[in-house]
């Protein structure tokens, strides 16, 4: 009896152990690994050199203040992270204000809150092409302003711009930031506010004060979601971007599409080690594990 | 908290409730009281859950909208000011401390809302925190502190903008039996020490009697009666306020009704009463009986019951005399 009772919790998280080793800890591993490999046009070489490496930033420092390909790539996509980042914060946080607080009667926030998640009911490919027809050349909003008379041309950096991906993304990705910062805000107590609305605190005064500092570790959690997600895009920035903007997801895909796997491995994992750098910075900033 | 039972001056707050009402889309919380609570006054606010008391509180804090009727502070009226311009501060039930900042910064809000000095606002939320003698945890956030602690933290936030009139929302309710009593004392004695009336809304009679100068009991929105603990106690104004004081017996008289204290009934053995139940309470023996009047209890001293004892089951006849008959001023009430 006992003994079942010392190995079910383990028996319970032994089928999602599984899956974490067998489809995320080992294939990492690999990559790691094939990131150190030879390889030529036909064929992959194991071996442990770290060309893949140097490669990636190679004459990057001489070439100083030009930027590299691999510079400006990375450069390119952090401009669109923190775009995304920016914006999906603001109106993400506008928006769980808006839910936890605004919104007093719980059956019309739970409708709310189903609306916003109305659209994941529809592929991430379709949400983005969407836009397409309203954004073009000869696209709705183009034609609405021709006609109203407001322009004579249409504007051209609607779509296949940088405007067009950093739109997608926030679209994309605003409710990512929502809901977390929805949880915290829904953890702050009522008379927490009211006891600093007694204290003098205005609107704007109980925001800053009270309500961003409670909600610290929820927007931490978005932000990783975005940030991560955003990182390693190649689909929506190709998409969007008219396959004309550089990110370092599009890198690693033209690599892999070219056989080149250690170049593309190599490539992963200095986004991986870019990506976990910002996570950590963010999680000393704030305790995540508050809201867990 | 300081023990001195040295009653300061009163610092001015005398508070009017006039023809005050409260409603909630067609539910009326708050029904046309009226009120007058001199400064320098322990006042508690008492009655069933739904009364209107929580409502009254808030309204005079200036986190609930009046629907009728003003509320004025020395002359003053702040129905429609924002409660930092009231010179009112409240304590909130669960104490409601800022959970991300310490015990010193959580005291020092409410100055920083008002724009002091970063310096000088610490220096006096530390003076404060000496007062309720919390010093030594001011480093500590409220996560880290017991029950009674947070509420000597959330007392010593709202006494730091010198108000006119502390607002305490069932304050003791949430903390054990033996910190209640301990809490109570030392309520009353921070009372007495600042000179400033405190308006304390509480179900517990208990409570009110034990702190009050002033106790007004509330019931459906109104106001049942106002008094001293001694004049709810002996001459409670209605049928309501005589059974939430307790201690009372309900008895018809002629055409009216009115009670008997417990303590002043007793019996003799025979008759067509029946004893319920007997409890042995230590200094006092309580016995429940059944009789014409409804239910009654009596509260006979140990030696008393120890004279003519009886049990469960016994026939008895109750006395009381006449002159301990207490006639209610409204009869109509429930």
């Amino acid at each position: 009896m006992s003994l079942r009772k010392s190995i079910a919790p383990y028996l319970l998280a032994l089928p999602y152990s599984l899956v974490f080793i067998l489809f995320f800890l080992v294939p990492l591993v690999l990559v790691v690994v094939v990131s150190f490999w030879d390889y030529t046009e036909y064929s992959i070489i194991p071996d442990f050199i770290g060309t893949n490496y140097s490669d990636i930033f190679g004459g990057c420092i001489a070439k100083l203040p030009d930027l590299c390909t691999a510079f400006a790539t990375y450069l390119s996509t952090f401009k669109y992270v923190f775009l995304t980042w920016i914006f999906t914060l603001v109106i993400g946080f506008a928006v769980a204000y808006f839910l936890a607080f605004c919104v007093t009667s719980l059956p019309v926030q739970i409708a709310l809150f189903l609306l916003c998640t109305i659209p994941f009911w529809t592929s991430n490919v379709i949400r983005m092409i969407s836009w397409i027809p309203l954004l073009g050349r000869n696209g709705v909003v183009n034609q609405g302003l021709i006609k109203a008379g407001l322009i004579s041309e249409p504007i051209e950096w609607l779509l296949y711009s940088g405007f067009s991906v950093t739109l997608a993304f926030v679209h994309l990705y605003t409710l990512f930031m929502v809901v977390p910062i929805f949880n915290s805000m829904m953890r702050i107590d009522k008379s927490i506010m009211e006891a600093a609305y007694d204290a003098g605190a205005g609107g704007w005064k109980t925001l800053w004060n009270v309500v961003v500092p409670l909600c610290k570790p929820g927007i931490a959690i978005g932000s990783i979601f975005v940030i991560t997600i955003v990182m390693g895009d190649f689909i929506t920035i190709g998409v969007m971007g008219g396959q004309q903007i550089a990110s370092i997801g599009k890198i690693i895909q033209v690599e892999m599409s070219y056989l080149q796997f250690p170049a593309a491995a190599a490539n992963a994992v200095v986004l991986l080690l870019l990506t976990l750098m910002i996570i950590v910075a963010m999680s000393r900033i704030v305790d995540i594990r508050k809201e867990l | 908290m300081a023990s001195s039972t040295v009653q300061a001056e009163p610092r001015g707050g005398v508070l009017v409730l006039q023809s005050l009402v409260k409603k909630y889309g067609s539910v009326t919380a708050v029904d046309d009281i009226a009120l007058t609570v001199e400064s320098g006054t322990y006042c508690c606010v008492l009655g069933p859950s739904g009364c209107g008391k929580t409502s009254t509180l808030r309204m005079i804090a200036g986190h609930e909208d009046v629907s009728g009727g003003d509320i004025t502070l020395d002359g003053r009226s702040i129905a429609g000011l924002p409660p930092a311009q009231r010179s009112t501060a409240m304590m909130f039930q669960n104490y409601a401390l800022f959970p991300h900042l310490d015990c010193t910064d959580n005291v020092a809000f409410p100055l920083k809302m008002r724009g002091a000095a970063k310096e000088q606002r610490r220096r006096q939320a530390l003076d404060m925190l000496d007062m309720v003698q919390m010093s030594d945890y001011a480093k500590r956030r409220p996560a880290q502190l017991s029950g009674g602690q947070q509420q000597r933290v959330a007392l010593a936030r709202a006494l730091i903008v010198q108000p006119k009139l502390l607002l305490l929302d069932e304050p003791l309710s949430a903390l054990d039996p033996y910190l209640r009593t301990a809490m109570r004392a030392e309520l009353k004695a921070l009372q007495r020490e600042l000179g400033i009336s405190f308006i304390h809304v509480t179900h517990s009679q208990e409570e009110a009697m034990a702190l009050s100068d002033l106790i007004v009991v509330m019931n459906n929105g109104r106001i049942e009666q106002s008094g001293s603990p001694q004049q709810l106690f002996n001459r409670p104004a209605s049928e309501f306020v005589a059974k939430f004081i307790g201690g009372h017996n309900i008895i018809s008289l002629d055409n009216a009704r009115g009670c008997v204290r417990s303590d002043r009934m007793s019996y003799t053995a025979g008759g067509n009463s029946t004893v319920k139940s007997v409890e042995y309470l230590g200094r006092d023996v309580r016995v429940s009986v059944d009789s014409g009047h409804g239910p009654i209890t009596i509260t006979a001293r140990e030696s008393e019951f120890n004279s003519q004892p009886c049990q469960p089951g016994d026939a008895i006849t109750l006395h009381w005399d006449q002159a301990d008959v207490h006639h209610f001023d409204r009869q109509a009430s429930h």
